[in-house]
């Protein structure tokens, strides 16, 4: 191979790959910024027919993220708290003040009775990977949910969680949020 | 024909060039990937608040890698490596991690550091590429697991020293509540680990734009370093848990500007003067 040859290919591959990722960038990063885990959680707790109560901590306080909300067959609100998968969510919780209620940890396809960071990165890790290949159900988001529910519940709520980080529920919302007169 | 012989596929440049290319996309590949480029403005203000030690190390790699040998040919396998590189770089630029350049940089670097038979400027660039792999890859997995060990090592510290001079301010773990009602916790961004990670990208790259061999007394001076970080920065959250007014100014006004960039001339004084050779070298 002659040397315009060499250099001609290590330039488009420069190029190329610059190209490619500057798109596959903001596709991400328009998917992050969509990807809305409050009202996620919101949505899944009102199709269960659950009440939404009002969270007492307002914004710009870590705290004002958790979402409350009444079972009929409990004496106090539940709430859920999202949070990073990476930050340790004992000194969150002791705010909170609740240390009687009942805690879940849950994120994309799996639960857990106490907070699990390395098994949490591998599920993320797991889910990234697949969707590198579109096989992921999951939209890779580096954020789980506790449940804390008040004693006397009967076992926690009757929710499917995973629909939190559904692929499907992401789109759907992502696509009702589009303004009608958008995008012509 | 001999394993250094020239050969197939770089018979037409040399082996300097050849080892260029594959550095060069690397970089820029990483470089995309930590500005904002969804518009002029959001680009503008990512170039801004570049770390200007991430880009003195890209060029340590870069100069070190210009100042190799120029009339060395590459063998078979910097032949295969550049290809394979080029290739595996282009098909993960489809993937919008970190994680893949950061995994390619390290490979690169472990194959100049490697390879660099005699010439030693390819060493001393494979050993800046794997320093800034490090930094933005392995470094941040290490934190994502043990992110609260390592704030509780941090609050630890400082809550030690807000016992004996701000007895009033309550201390758990990696909370801090004064009686005013002011209360911080720590977060990731707050982590000693992160400033520690920048110090040892800026002594590594000054140290091989000075020299290209390393000397016994650089592991003193990187050693002086993470001390000189975890204790500045100790200090700085004890000023953000001292007060309201404390913590507006040294948090979100000029103060934390002032911090950062006092941080970074100090990483860059001590990087530089351990850089220096010796006198007994000398």
């Amino acid at each position: 191979m002659n040397k315009a040859l060499i250099r001609g290919l290590c330039l488009f591959a420069l190029v190329a790959s610059l190209a490619l990722r500057v798109q596959a960038n903001q596709v991400r990063v328009s998917m992050l910024s969509d990807f809305d885990i409050g009202a996620a959680v919101t949505a899944v707790i009102s199709e269960h027919g659950y009440a939404l109560r009002e969270n007492p901590v307002k914004p710009p306080k870590l705290l004002a993220a958790a979402v409350y909300f009444q079972r009929p067959e409990c004496s106090q609100a539940s709430f859920v708290l999202p949070y990073l998968i990476s930050a340790e969510t004992l000194p969150m919780l002791t705010r909170l003040n609740k240390p009687e209620f009942a805690r879940s940890y849950f994120y994309m396809d799996r639960s857990w009775g106490e907070q699990s960071r390395v098994s949490m990165v591998l599920e993320w890790v797991k889910y990234t990977v697949l969707d590198i290949f579109g096989a992921s159900p999951y939209v890779p988001f580096k954020q789980a949910i506790i449940l804390a529910e008040p004693p006397g519940c009967a076992g926690p709520a009757a929710i499917d969680w995973r629909t939190v980080w559904d692929k499907n529920r992401f789109h759907l919302a992502k696509g009702a949020g589009i303004r009608p007169d958008a995008g012509t | 024909m001999g394993l250094s012989a020239p050969a197939f596929p770089g018979r037409g440049i040399s082996r300097r060039e050849a080892f260029l290319w594959p550095t060069v996309c690397l970089l820029a590949n990483q470089a995309v990937q930590l500005v904002d480029t969804n518009s002029f403005t959001a680009f503008a203000l990512s170039l801004a608040s570049q770390n200007l030690i991430y880009w003195l190390a890209c060029y340590a790699a870069i100069y070190r890698l210009s100042a190799s040998d120029q009339a060395a040919a590459p063998t078979r396998s910097d032949g295969w490596l550049v290809a394979a590189i080029c290739v595996s770089i282009v098909l993960t630029s489809f993937l919008p991690y970190r994680f893949a350049t950061g995994l390619l940089a390290s490979a690169t670097a472990g194959y100049f550091i490697h390879a660099a038979r005699t010439d030693r400027n390819v060493r001393a660039a494979g050993i800046v590429l794997l320093a800034l792999s490090t930094q933005l890859v392995w470094g941040p997995i290490f934190f994502q697991l043990f992110t609260p060990e390592l704030l509780r090592a941090d609050g630890f510290l400082v809550g030690e020293i807000l016992t004996s001079l701000r007895p009033d301010i309550v201390w758990r773990e990696t909370t801090f509540a004064a009686p005013d009602g002011h209360a911080i916790a720590l977060v990731g961004g707050c982590s000693s680990f992160n400033n520690i990670s920048t110090a040892l990208l800026a002594c590594v790259a000054i140290t091989m734009l000075t020299r290209t061999e390393w000397e016994r007394r650089d592991v003193g001076v990187i050693a002086i370093v993470v001390v000189v970080m975890i204790l500045l920065n100790t200090f700085r959250i004890c000023l953000l848990a001292w007060d309201h007014a404390s913590h507006a100014y040294w948090h979100d006004g000029p103060g934390a500007q002032i911090f950062g960039l006092g941080q970074t001339l100090l990483v860059l004084l001590f990087a530089w003067y351990g850089a220096q050779p010796s006198r007994r070298a000398a």
